[in-house]
């Protein structure tokens, strides 16, 4: 049965991850390929013929082939097939090239279904020769403006703007009249606009000043403050008041846009930090344990994501591996809890009701974690981020939300209310609340205390190891990782009240939010400091946080 | 919780054992003993030294450790007495230390400039500064470097104490904060805009200072001195009214505070106290050690200071000095011998710490008890000096290889030297005699830096063992490896315990 329904998925993200992959292809036709023959072919004339031929072709699907071209990654197959050597992974612990047919993309199958690979570059490979580089790299530039993949479509039309090729704008136009994707459309007509603003005439220029308020991007902005200088010394009074009024409105919209980033960015810290002073937060109430281990445990999380995509690497298809994370995420928390559990059964056990001692205590099993990651994972690694978290979101012009950062909102979110559920809705947070108020007429009527606290214990852990297997969708992996996270989580917990979930949520996302609005005007270490210091200061005004015990609760 | 902290009776953290009104002949022993120490420390090592039997490197090392035992007096004084926790003791050390490195680096304080890099300390050149800061201008003088290296660690201590101890922040809190504080601390010196050498720290002194004898010798015994100062110092503030006040915080802060007390105040001073104690230690730590960087400011340091406390007994000056030199002949020792399996080794130290709160000082205790009963040291006190005097002929080269035979990859006549040891104990000594001859050997061969080479595993069995011996002895050895086994059954509450609830 679970062997049906996990195959049954499997074809089903094998599917999807081929939609995907089959796209960005776009037909060739026979005449185009035989002109290419011609390019890459020996004779003189007809190479030269082919350059205008293509280019006014258009086509940008042929643009892989034209690079391999010119990087000499192209090979033909015994079978007269065009291939193109993809650039190099890892299999099997040795650096491989893919092989990709040179018109679709498609990779070449070896007999038995599995992708063929090619240890390094055979002797037969066709690479231009330096007589006609110049016009091969404006073929590339001028097709590239019609690849066939939006990214790099939009990287060569900036790419243009940046250069301020004017010959190219025809081809801008052009490519602006069939553009349906909204983002490319508004880049092109940020390319034109920055291309007529730099050489166009003084009409064009005032169009493009237009246009490039109305877009308001960083790169117009960049370009306009130059065109401003230019303007001044022309003594240009009508387009130097145009600019004026451009250069303010998109300034404006630029700081919009950077305030959202930093936002977005304590946003994304801030439910990081409450995922972990969640977890600080519950074990401290119950059990008045302050955990220094907490940021290793993190770190446990973090390894485990990685021991998972190290395994999916090397048994699970090449074609599953973005999907590792789905398993990551999980077994991080059991794992976790699992190495939280056992260090409450064999250490913080004998030390409850002394919570100095606990501090202690946990920082030697911080210790030990921290050496037991270093002799095995070495110092520093790093882990490849899914696909589907790669990327950003452009909701706006220049306003890109990474993609990895909206996953992280949005399962921390989830996350937190399911410990909110788990503890006001269920039977477990029952025990656990009744245990955290008043322990022994919970003990006496009848609740598993020494149970509950172990759980609890494995479930704070737990939930540390989940932020630890997110944390290297940004960062990298070291075994002190977790040690810069605990510090402020533990601000958070001191900030909102221990015990209390609320304040460690309402605490988390505003300590992430000031850290982030901090940060862009002092340097991230002084915004720390700075930081450090408001608690201190609101530590004045409200000595047990932002949500205090209220009754017998509140006289510790 | 804090209803059921107040119900349940604690388990109690830490038992300071009372002062006893000690019998003249505890006080006689008490005397010699310190009479010994002192004898040791300021004629028999200086002497060694000046005859080739010290090398100066490793005076170099017992000096700097002297000078972190001057800390751990200051972590003494507020954690064994006030019971407050202070996690940025090791910042404290370091800006003692910086304000001297300060002098050091400038050409006043016998720094290593250059004229290629404008007469000022090299860092600044390689951070695009070509005229010293007017903040670094008044640091060529040493009494103002002196002052400052008090006056700064204080301030800061001052002010944070002010602010977190007067609304009654406590316990963990206190820590949490003071752990964040030596984080944002450690971060901010490892940047080079402070102008402190960033994480390279701030080197270059005057290289005679830690290289060669009569500076070395000269900073040894400053150091020493300045130990036994603050030792009489802190000694007298713990027996005066202050220190009891000071012990009553610790026990019941709340109980203190209706009698009408500012417990505040108290806990300011104390920590205050401390932090010069630290800052003291780290200004004459920097001369010996000849450079200062960030990474001696980091949490963990602090909390390694802490360790060495636990060690050796808190609540006990003598306590915070033998933890320091021993965690920190261990920490030297075992970085050589197995680096790899240091940090292990370090965290199980803390979880041993915790389970033997009252640390080396209880065996300390427990010989003054056998003492009155009219148990005898004197034996154990032989073999000491046997195994030391002759280690110290071995190491003048007047004893003879015995044909270098070696058993177990250490030669014969290491062997019949520890052989003589043990035969010269046998008889009636005092049980805790015993593990203090093992400790006390590691401590002064490591001191003195007699320990053959071919001892890297032998010298943990040696003081390992005698530790067994006494447990064995005292009957320690069966019943808590039995307790040991309990800890795994199931839990079955005994006496008031089952009576109130199971204690958390």
């Amino acid at each position: 049965m679970i062997r049906t329904v996990v195959s049954a998925l499997l074809a089903l993200l094998t599917a999807f991850s081929s939609f995907v992959a089959a796209q960005s292809s776009a037909p060739i036709s026979p005449e185009l390929k035989q002109q290419f023959e011609q390019l890459i072919g020996k004779e003189t004339e007809s190479r030269a013929a082919a350059y205008p031929v293509l280019e006014k072709s258009g086509n940008g699907a042929l643009v892989p082939a034209l690079e391999a071209f010119r990087s000499g990654l192209l090979e033909r197959r015994t079978d007269g097939r065009l291939v193109i050597y993809l650039s190099r992974v890892d299999v099997n612990g040795q650096s491989m090239f893919p092989i990709a047919d040179a018109w679709t993309l498609e990779p070449l199958k070896q007999t038995d279904g599995s992708p063929l690979y090619a240890p390094g570059l055979s002797s037969g490979m066709l690479k231009s020769d330096s007589s006609n580089a110049d016009s091969l790299a404006r073929l590339i530039a001028v097709l590239s403006v019609h690849h066939p993949d939006p990214e790099k479509r939009r990287n060569a039309i900036i790419d243009v703007a940046n250069r301020v090729d004017r010959t190219l704008l025809a081809d801008l136009q052009e490519q602006l009249k069939t553009e349906s994707a909204g983002e490319i459309a508004t880049t092109l007509r940020e390319s034109i606009a920055r291309i007529q603003l730099a050489s166009g005439s003084a009409e064009e220029r005032l169009a493009a000043v237009k246009v490039l308020e109305e877009l308001g991007t960083s790169r117009g902005l960049g370009d306009l403050r130059a065109a401003l200088d230019t303007a001044r010394e022309a003594a240009n009074v009508p387009l130097v008041e145009a600019i004026e009024g451009a250069l303010a409105t998109v300034e404006s919209y630029q700081w919009k846009v950077r305030m959202v980033h930093h936002t977005f960015a304590g946003l994304s810290l801030g439910s990081i930090l409450v995922l972990l002073a969640l977890g600080l937060s519950i074990i401290f109430g119950l059990m008045r344990v302050i955990n220094l281990a907490h940021g290793e445990f993190m770190m446990v999380g973090a390894y485990t994501a990685f021991v998972v995509a190290e395994f999916f690497k090397a048994y699970v298809p090449a074609s599953l591996f973005n999907y590792y994370f789905v398993l990551a995420l999980p077994l991080a928390f059991l794992v976790t809890g699992l190495v939280g559990m056992l260090c409450e059964f064999a250490v913080i056990r004998h030390l409850y009701g002394r919570p100095i001692e606990t501090l202690l205590a946990t920082w030697g099993i911080s210790l030990l974690l921290i050496q037991t990651a270093r002799l095995i994972f070495g110092d520093t690694t790093s882990l490849t981020p899914p696909g589907w978290l790669q990327g950003g979101w452009e909701v706006a012009p220049d306003l890109v939300l990474p993609l990895n950062r909206v996953f992280i909102i949005v399962f921390c979110a989830a996350c937190i209310v399911g410990v909110y559920y788990l503890v006001q809705r269920t039977r477990f947070g029952l025990l656990l609340r009744a245990t955290t108020q008043d322990r022994p007429i919970a003990a006496a009527l009848g609740v598993p205390t020494r149970w509950i606290d172990g759980l609890t214990f494995g479930f704070g852990a737990g939930l540390a190891g989940v932020a630890g297997a997110i944390v290297p969708l940004f960062d990298k992996l070291n075994p002190n990782m977790g040690q810069g996270y605990v510090v402020d989580s533990f601000m958070v917990v001191v900030v909102g009240g221990v015990g209390k979930l609320a304040g460690a949520i309402t605490a988390g996302g505003a300590l992430g939010f000031l850290t982030k609005y901090i940060e862009p005007f002092l340097e991230a270490v002084y915004g720390k400091l700075a930081v450090l210091g408001l608690i201190i200061l609101f530590l004045q005004w409200r000595p047990s946080g932002l949500f205090p015990h209220r009754g017998r609760l509140a006289e510790d | 919780m804090a209803a059921v902290a107040d119900k349940v009776p604690r388990i109690p953290p830490f038992v300071p054992q009372p002062v006893t009104v000690a019998d003249a002949e505890i006080l006689r022993f008490r005397k010699k003993a310190i009479l010994g120490l002192l004898i040791v420390v300021f004629m028999l090592i200086p002497v060694l030294n000046l005859l080739g039997v010290i090398d100066p490197h490793v005076l170099n090392r017992l000096g700097r450790y002297l000078c972190f035992a001057i800390a751990a007096l200051g972590i003494d004084l507020i954690w064994g007495y006030a019971g407050v926790l202070s996690l940025c003791h090791a910042l404290f050390f370091c800006i003692g230390g910086y304000a001297m490195a300060m002098h050091l680096s400038l050409p006043e304080g016998g720094g290593d400039v250059r004229p290629e890099y404008h007469n000022i300390p090299q860092f600044f050149f390689f951070n695009n500064v070509d005229t010293l800061p007017s903040w670094w201008r008044p640091f060529a003088s040493l009494p103002f470097a002196v002052v400052a290296a008090f006056v700064l660690p204080a301030l800061v201590a001052g002010l944070v104490g002010f602010f977190i101890f007067r609304n009654r922040v406590r316990g963990v809190y206190f820590s949490i904060i003071t752990q964040a504080l030596a984080w944002g601390a450690f971060l901010a010196f490892s940047r080079n805009e402070m102008l402190l050498g960033g994480t390279n720290g701030l080197t270059n002194f005057f290289k005679p200072l830690n290289s060669e004898n009569p500076w070395i010798l000269g900073l040894y015994l400053l150091s020493a001195v300045v130990l036994v100062a603050t030792f009489l110092l802190v000694h007298a503030v713990t027996r005066s009214r202050l220190g009891r006040v000071l012990i009553a915080i610790r026990d019941n802060e709340t109980r203190l505070y209706f009698l009408g007390y500012r417990p505040d105040v108290y806990k300011a001073f104390a920590f205050i106290g401390a932090a010069l104690l630290a800052a003291l230690g780290g200004m004459l730590y920097v001369p010996q050690n000849g450079i200062i960087t960030p990474n001696v400011m980091r949490v963990e340091d602090s909390i390694w200071m802490v360790i060495w406390v636990a060690v050796g007994g808190r609540g006990r000056l003598w306590g915070a000095i033998t933890g320091a030199l021993l965690a920190n002949f261990t920490y030297s020792a075992l970085t050589s011998d197995m680096p790899k399996a240091w940090p292990f080794i370090q965290a199980g130290l803390f979880l041993a710490a915790l389970a033997f709160p009252n640390g080396i000082c209880d065996l300390w205790i427990k010989l003054e008890g056998e003492i009155r009963q009219g148990a005898r040291i004197h034996r154990t006190l032989l073999s000491l000096a046997f195994i030391e005097l002759a280690l110290i002929a071995d190491k003048l080269r007047v004893i003879p290889s015995l044909g270098g035979t070696a058993i177990a990859g250490v030669q014969l006549k290491y062997w019949l030297m520890i052989v003589v040891t043990i035969i010269l104990c046998f008889g009636r000594v005092a049980h805790a005699s015993i593990p203090m001859l093992g400790i006390g050997w590691f401590i002064l061969t490591e001191a003195f830096g007699l320990m053959p080479s071919s001892f890297s595993v032998l010298k943990y069995v040696l003081v390992l063992t005698t530790i067994i011996v006494y447990a064995y002895l005292e009957g320690n050895l069966v019943s808590g490896f039995r307790s040991l086994l309990n800890k795994f059954r199931r839990p079955r509450p005994k006496g008031e315990a089952a009576t109130v609830g199971n204690t958390p």
